[in-house]
């Protein structure tokens, strides 16, 4: 059960760091897009932490490095 | 009679059989009873052809019974079905009866053929029966309804009697049946529509349904900042309930300034304590979870200490550790003892506890502290920003340290010396930081100027003399940080606190350090070091002119040349502080007969405030859809701090989508972000290949109607949706 993308909330944010910067019609879906495939990563990164240290829990440690992994892949 | 040859014939029996046949209603199988009797002689063959079939509509388990069943009772109440039937056609209309006997006999027959069974009017098959009496009067409708009614009911006996034995859903459809049975055998004209209770009860079930699907959708907001909150209560279920209210306070109002639905990065139980704006705004700034947590971790500052001071500490406390960016350790149970000594004052003198405890204590005692000091002054005030806070904190951790010297109350001092003389290492950064927060306060220059003047002098004398270095000097030395920013408050402090024993050293020091700090912000360290010696000096020979600066400078050089050596860094800091320093209304004076007004003013300007705020709060992704998306993708168990980390780390990838968008537009020499931007964006990041395309990761992971609206579909007679 997926929830809509929250477009509004899309284009304050981006405005929030980039207020001169403009919004082609549309292109939120592809910016959640780009968020969605981000939170993938992120947790396929964290499961694997996870697995590595044998828990069945995602614990803290997992995502902090799986999130500097991540955030280091995900720039342009 | 006579043309019985013509009629009996077998194949012209089934004939009239099948004339008559639609017109009995195949619902109202147990009509023919009363009939059966009468005509059995003639019809039995007829009868048993049309009541056979007729009950062929009744349920299979039932049929054969019931077939079995009117058999027999037809056969056993003959005469019953007849008398009965017989009265109630008597009562309705023996006229009728009369006439239609007279009158028309087919049609009579044919009314009577049409309720008891398919039997041709005109046949007659057995001549013994013809003597009986062929009283077949025109059956009312409501009899006839009635009499219906009754076999039916005798039907539903009979197939409840055996459904018993069969399943519940069997006995759902033989009453499903029996509904539709009645509601068939209702043969008014205009049956009104009646809601079945299956019906009604869906349509009472779907209500409560939407209604909570809107409650959850409005309360899910409402349930993301209760998460974060909850969260934030086990991290704080360790703090001290007073302390709770500061940073309750501050998560309180960080939420509603970060992100209403929720950032979980605030790690602090909220009970919103509403009355003040500083705290709203310094929560916002104190939403960075790791202060907060910090924050929270930390022993309860004034236990003695009225809420509201404690709501403030925690309020400052917070903003100040943020404005400073400082996470010293946790050591606030000094600061807590210090306040417990003193009590006789006001909330003064709880801040000069603080005061004292913050200089003996960690930076954080200080920044609690300072903000109780600040809080109380700097109300009226009405510092707003955090930065505010945080000179008013200074603003009161002096004042706090005049209380102190006004109160008379050697025990804190003393248990403040104490904590000093442990707290070496600490104070050091202590006083950096006060040095900073200092600097931000607003404090008159006029007392500055004069104080470094007069006191610069006399540090550089008494600063071999010092040993015993009293919790006060280093408060002074905060205070006059705070001085700096706000003379006033020093001078009225020691006028309000009217203490001049301890305030002596108090004072001196005070004077000493003011005037440095004050000069800090202009001048180069070395000499705002001296300068703060000399500020302090002056600050107290200013108030209180009869105290010998000596003594002070001496009672505070040693310290004071401790402390001025860590000033430096501070006082650079506070140098840039001090231009951005909100001028403060200096009236300490004002001020502190303002403390009972305070509530009032301070309710309606953090109301406002806070609202205010909550419109201009930061945009946010709701937490509640980042957690759904990584539990979905994640798919196991996931800790519950987890998702701190991951809304902090969503932020921060917002961060760096924006710059990089921005770096693509403007490389293409556009200012709006185009599909081939995004497209540029994921390819760099490795998401879109040459063997995955944009398109299919589109149709992958978005639903189908964003998918519509972003990849143009072409459909039958040369459209294309969306339309160009």
């Amino acid at each position: 059960m997926k929830r809509a993308a929250p477009r509004s909330t899309l284009r304050g944010l981006i405005k929030k760091h980039k207020p001169r910067l403009r919004l082609a019609t549309n292109m939120e879906f592809l910016v959640h897009l780009n968020f969605l495939l981000f939170l993938h990563r992120l947790a396929e990164e964290a499961r694997i932490n996870a697995f590595e240290s044998k828990s069945k829990i995602i614990k803290l440690e997992h995502v902090i490095s799986a999130a500097k992994i991540t955030l280091k892949k995900s720039r342009g | 009679m006579a043309p019985d040859l013509e009629t009996a014939t077998p194949r012209l029996l089934l004939r009239k059989i099948f004339q008559t046949q639609p017109e009995v209603s195949p619902v109202v199988p147990k009509i023919t009873e009363p009939w059966e009797p009468r005509e059995s002689g003639s019809e039995t063959h007829s009868e048993r052809l049309s009541n056979t079939s007729m009950k062929i509509q009744l349920p299979d388990l039932v049929s054969e019974d019931t077939a079995i069943i009117t058999f027999h009772t037809s056969r056993n109440k003959r005469k019953l079905s007849i008398s009965e039937f017989e009265r109630a056609v008597d009562k309705r209309s023996s006229q009728n009866l009369a006439k239609s006997m007279s009158d028309d006999k087919s049609s009579t027959r044919s009314l009577q053929a049409s309720f008891s069974t398919p039997v041709p009017p005109n046949t007659i098959e057995k001549r013994g029966l013809l003597r009986r009496p062929k009283n077949r009067k025109t059956v009312n409708v409501d009899s006839f309804e009635g009499g219906v009614e009754q076999n039916l009911l005798q039907i539903k006996d009979a197939e409840n009697y055996l459904v018993d034995s069969q399943a519940v859903s069997m006995i759902g459809t033989t009453v499903m049946m029996n509904d539709t049975k009645i509601a068939l055998n209702n043969t008014e004209l205009f049956v009104q529509p009646q809601l079945s209770e299956k019906s009604q009860g869906r349509l009472s079930a779907l209500e409560p349904q939407l209604l909570a699907r809107n409650v959850l959708e409005r309360g899910s907001r409402a349930f993301n900042t209760a998460e974060p909150e909850s969260q934030k209560e086990h991290l704080a279920s360790n703090v001290d309930p007073e302390e709770e209210m500061v940073p309750e306070d501050h998560e309180d109002s960080a939420l509603d300034h970060a992100d209403r639905s929720g950032p979980a990065s605030v790690g602090k139980a909220g009970s919103p304590p509403r009355d003040h704006q500083d705290y709203a705004q310094q929560s916002s700034y104190a939403e960075q979870v790791s202060g907060l947590v910090s924050g929270i971790q930390k022993e309860p500052l004034t236990l003695n200490v009225n809420p509201e001071e404690e709501m403030v500490q925690g309020d400052h406390e917070d903003s100040a550790l943020y404005h400073t960016d400082r996470s010293s350790p946790a050591s606030m149970g000094k600061a807590g003892s210090l306040p417990k000594d003193q009590q006789d004052c006001t909330q003064q003198s709880s801040y000069a506890e603080q005061v004292s405890g913050l200089v003996s204590g960690t930076f954080h005692r200080q920044t609690l502290s300072t903000p109780a000091v600040t809080t109380s002054r700097g109300r009226h005030l009405g510092s707003l920003s955090a930065q505010r806070s945080t000179r008013t904190s200074l603003r009161e951790f002096v004042a706090h340290v005049i209380e102190k010297l006004n109160c008379g109350n050697e025990d804190g001092i003393t248990d403040t010396e104490q904590e000093i003389v442990k707290d070496g290492a600490e104070k050091e950064g202590i006083a950096r930081e006060v040095t900073e927060l200092q600097s931000n306060m607003e404090y008159s220059e006029k007392l500055g100027e004069k104080l470094r003047k007069q006191t610069t002098s006399h540090i550089n004398e008494k600063r071999q003399a010092r040993t015993p270095v009293t919790p006060v000097e280093e408060e002074v030395m905060i205070e006059d940080a705070e001085n700096q920013n706000s003379g006033k408050d020093v001078v009225e402090f020691p006028e309000n606190a009217g203490a001049r024993r301890l305030s002596r050293q108090s004072s001196a020091a005070f004077t000493r350090y003011s005037e440095p700090t004050r000069k800090k912000s202009i001048e180069p360290v070395e000499q705002t070091v001296d300068m703060d010696d000399g500020a302090v000096v002056e600050d107290t020979s200013e108030l209180e002119e009869h105290k010998t600066e000596e003594e002070e400078l001496s009672e505070d050089g040693a310290k004071s040349e401790e402390l001025s050596m860590e000033m430096p860094a501070f006082v650079h800091a506070m140098a840039d502080q001090v231009s951005l320093s909100l001028s403060t209304p200096r009236s300490l004076k004002m001020a502190v007969p303002k403390l009972s007004p305070k509530p009032p003013p301070a309710k309606q300007a953090p109301k406002k405030n806070r609202t205010e705020q909550r419109r201009k709060r930061e945009p946010a992704l709701p937490s509640s859809l980042v957690k759904k998306i990584f539990r979905h993708y994640v798919k196991m168990p996931v800790a519950r701090d987890v998702f701190k980390v991951v809304e902090k780390c969503s932020e921060q990838y917002f961060k760096q989508l924006s710059n990089d968008l921005e770096a693509y537009t403007k490389h293409a020499g556009r200012k709006t972000v185009e599909r081939a931007d995004l497209e540029l964006l994921m390819r760099r990041q490795g998401l879109v290949t040459d063997e995955m395309p944009l398109n299919v990761l589109i149709e992958r992971h978005l639903p189908l109607e964003y998918r519509k609206l972003l990849i143009p579909v072409a459909t039958s007679g040369n459209k294309v949706i969306p339309s160009k």
